[in-house]
């Protein structure tokens, strides 16, 4: 086969669809067998290689994804242009409404969260139960102070961008992946090992507990998303795709990192500083 | 020459007819097909678990199944209907129809589109192999303390398929903000597309709260937490909460889509453009939103204080007011009009017949009083079958042998249809309106034997849903014969562009254009 006929074959394949939807929704079955052999504790290592076996799918799926999307955006033009639908990239491609509405689920998510959170709450004649133990404030302090220059430095990254400064770009998304760690190191690393194993306040221990850890779990797991993106995006800037007047991805990254960060804001008046006690 | 070999052999073979195909397709209405496929598979599966359930009850005995057998049934019955055909069958209309009525080339997102599919066939395989017995509705505490692995089965199955909703309405909302043809605005674009951007909405901000309330419903079973149990501080009434901020609206995301197909076959079949199209449009979005403030009132009768169960009470009943709105912008469209005694038209107003009586079975359930009596007897079920199967099926059906021409370019028989028509609307009334006063005489839901006394009304019951079976079978005998040997269509089955209102109105515009251009 000469390149020409390969790079045809190429297009009509993507004229033809995709055959990764099916091979990650079918594989989710792996994942779900996998979490649940762990969570029921039996076969332990099986379930430990059907989920690693989903992420490194999901892996690989974004590294073909990434490496090809230059090419999904050019063409989507060019089907558009086809049509009578005005494909002006500022109107069909600007990546700020689906980001919001995105945004808009997240928003649904933690409110419901807060909600059922003060719904409980509500019903303890005093908060903090008696008897919980004194939730130390030094280490949230640090990870606030961590989280809101993490949005600075993403904020650096977009600026950068708008600027073509394309190691200013890859800085300050390496910055804030690397911000983002620090954060989760020390709540997995010192905060909760300390919480669970000096003072034995665990996820059992009662509602306090309970609402405890899945607020900030619930949060962390968003800020371990927000790591993965940012990776995407530090892959996508050593390929050089933003560019002064196209940098949508990096965009929406930061959006959402800075919402990742105002949770953050919110959890840390609510559980340690005490607003809202009454 | 392999390359235009491969182009001719694609013109003759059908997509589905390749397994490749089918695995890779992106496009939206082949995916659209997929969705029918799927959703009709599990109206049968659900279907057949149905009659099981009515078989057992036409016996005051339980002697067919286990008491622990019939608790899986209602639940897997349950789960499908609602998870696995009523939501993705509209979802399959909404592939193949929004992007031609707006004149776009495809959804916005493709790649995400087919995902949304996808993930479907894992859930629907969790939810069956879980085989779980606590009810679609999953009530703390039972959920917490059953350890049953199903159960766990269960919840994985409601994130997957909310993870595919969530996925599919960010897309539907995008597709419909950005890739409208101009000339296609919020002032007359199909009330379809309206009904699906309205119901993406709800799906958007209904269904976290759903995976929020299961997240915590796991980890209360696995790891200890006390959420929804009392020891702890927890409380089992959170879940309900959490459980109905989702389920109420989840209804409305079922009856949405149907309403708008309705309000989109309903004026092309007799031949008349729908009447008061602001009305409706927006009424629409009243019910989106006040559907969000009613949702306690499933929760009328466990304790919570009368003062803030009232406001629920009036908020339900005002829900009444864009649903008739509706109703009466329908029939304004009906005087007038031309009505042909086919099988779309037949269906269409058995909707609007079944809506207005399953609508109103609701209002008498939302007085909180009245619910004191009725709650969690088998007026609950009557009432909410009337409008699931009588109006929300129904509508599905109608909108299917109305379409069912261009998915296939041929007619489907007549003589069936109208078998089918029959077979449905005699066997549902049989089925729940006997259910209704079961309800009122104090027959508890979900018991798999009962007092001999309300054996008479449950063997009528019985043999409605038989009817129903049997209607439901000639009906996707209809479909699949037709298919292959049905009699050519028209590309104009039903003179919609005859009378003006072409049936994917972007597509007319488009192919207008077109061929002005050359
Ligand atoms: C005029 C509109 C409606 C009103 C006023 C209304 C009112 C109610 C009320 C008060 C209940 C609670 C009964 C109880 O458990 O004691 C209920 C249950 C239910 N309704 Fe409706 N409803 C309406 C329309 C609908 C629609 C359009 C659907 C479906 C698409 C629907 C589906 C259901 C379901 C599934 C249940 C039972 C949930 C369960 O306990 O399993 N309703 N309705
Ligand atoms: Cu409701």
């Amino acid at each position: 086969m000469s390149a020409e006929t390969n790079a045809h074959a190429a297009h009509e394949e993507h004229e033809e669809g995709s055959i990764w939807p099916a091979i990650v929704g079918l594989n989710t079955i792996a994942l779900i067998a996998g979490l649940i052999l762990l969570l029921k504790g039996i076969y332990t290592t099986v379930g430990l290689i059907l989920v690693f076996y989903f992420i490194a799918l999901l892996v690989v799926f974004v590294v073909f994804e990434v490496r090809q999307w230059q090419h999904v955006i050019s063409s989507f033009f060019e089907r558009l242009q086809k049509t009578p639908i005005p494909a002006e990239p500022e109107k069909v491609g600007s990546v700020g409404f689906p980001t919001a509405l995105f945004l808009l689920t997240e928003t649904a998510f933690f409110a419901s969260a807060f909600g059922a959170y003060f719904l409980i709450r509500s019903t303890f004649p005093v908060w903090p139960p008696p008897g919980a133990p004194h939730l130390e404030n030094f280490i949230p302090r640090i990870q606030t102070i961590i989280l809101l220059t993490s949005s600075v430095t993403i904020e650096l990254a977009v600026w950068s961008a708008k600027k073509g400064n394309n190691r200013g770009v890859l800085a300050g998304i390496l910055a804030t992946m690397v911000l983002g760690i620090v954060f989760m190191g020390l709540k997995l690393g010192i905060e909760w090992p300390r919480l669970i194993y000096e003072l034995g306040f665990t996820p059992a221990s009662g509602f306090y507990g309970s609402s405890f850890y899945i607020l900030t779990g619930v949060h962390g797991a968003h800020v371990v998303g927000g790591i993965i993106v940012l990776a995407i995006a530090a892959g996508r800037a050593k390929l050089g795709h933003f560019k002064p007047k196209s940098h949508g991805f990096l965009d929406a990254v930061s959006l959402y990192w800075n919402f990742v960060d105002l949770i953050w804001l919110m959890l840390f008046l609510i559980i340690w500083e005490g607003a809202f006690l009454w | 020459m392999t390359v235009t070999q491969s182009r001719v052999e694609k013109q003759h073979t059908p997509w589905y007819k390749s397994l490749r195909r089918i695995l890779t397709t992106t496009h939206h209405t082949e995916i659209g097909m997929l969705y029918f496929a799927f959703s009709y598979i599990f109206l049968i599966v659900g279907g057949l678990f149905a009659l099981w359930m009515r078989w057992e009850l036409a016996t005051p005995e339980g002697n067919v199944v286990d008491a622990n057998f019939y608790n899986s049934l209602f639940t897997v019955h349950g789960t499908l209907m609602i998870f696995f055909w009523a939501t993705p069958v509209f979802f399959g209309f909404a592939n193949y129809m929004v992007p031609k009525m707006i004149g776009a080339p495809d959804l916005y997102y493709p790649k995400l589109n087919a995902l949304s599919f996808w993930l479907l066939p894992v859930a629907a395989a969790l939810l069956l192999i879980g085989w779980p017995n606590i009810g679609w509705t999953g009530y703390a505490p039972l959920t917490v303390i059953q350890p049953d692995i199903g159960v766990d089965m269960w919840i994985l199955s409601l994130h997957i398929v909310g993870t595919s909703s969530i996925i599919g309405s960010l897309n539907f909302i995008v597709t419909i903000w950005r890739l409208r043809r101009p000339g296609i605005n919020f002032s007359n674009m199909p009330l379809f597309v309206w009904s699906i951007a309205v119901t993406a909405f709800i799906i958007i901000l209904a269904v976290p709260v759903l995976a929020f309330g299961l997240t915590l419903l796991l980890l209360d079973r696995n790891f200890g937490t006390q959420f929804y149990i009392p020891e702890g501080g927890g409380d089992p009434i959170l879940w309900q909460h959490l459980f109905w901020f989702f389920g109420h609206p989840e209804v409305y995301i079922l009856v949405l889509p149907a309403m708008g197909i309705i309000s989109e076959i309903l004026p092309r079949l007799v031949k008349r453009p729908i009447y008061g199209y602001k009305a409706i449009a927006y009424s629409t979005v009243l019910i989106g939103v006040l559907g969000f403030g009613v949702w306690a009132h499933h929760m009328f009768t466990t304790g919570m204080s009368i003062n803030a169960l009232a406001p629920f009470m009036l908020m339900t009943m005002a829900v009444a007011i864009p649903s008739g709105i509706k109703v009466i912008n329908w029939e304004a469209t009906l005087y007038g009009g031309k009505i042909r005694f086919n099988t779309p038209t037949l269906f269409t107003l058995s909707f609007i017949g079944t809506f207005i009586v399953g609508g109103i079975t609701g209002v008498f359930q939302a007085g909180i009083p009245v619910d004191f009596h009725l709650q969690d007897t088998y007026f609950v079920v009557g009432h909410f079958h009337l409008i699931l199967f009588g109006a929300i099926s129904q509508a599905a059906f109608a909108a299917t042998y109305y379409y069912f021409p261009h998915f296939t370019k041929r007619m489907y028989s007549e003589t069936l249809g109208k078998v089918h028509f029959i077979s449905a609307n005699v066997g549902q009334y049989l089925l729940y309106i006997p259910m209704l006063a079961l309800g009122l005489l104090g027959m508890p839901r979900r018991y798999y034997e009962y007092l001999p006394e309300f054996q008479g009304l449950h063997a009528i019951a019985t043999f409605g849903a038989i009817l129903i079976g049997v209607g439901t079978i000639i009906f996707l005998l209809n479909l699949l014969i037709s298919w292959k040997k049905g009699p050519a269509a028209s590309p104009d089955p039903w003179d919609a562009a005859k009378n003006g209102m072409p049936d994917f109105m972007g597509e007319a515009m488009n192919e207008v254009e077109a061929q002005r251009h050359g």
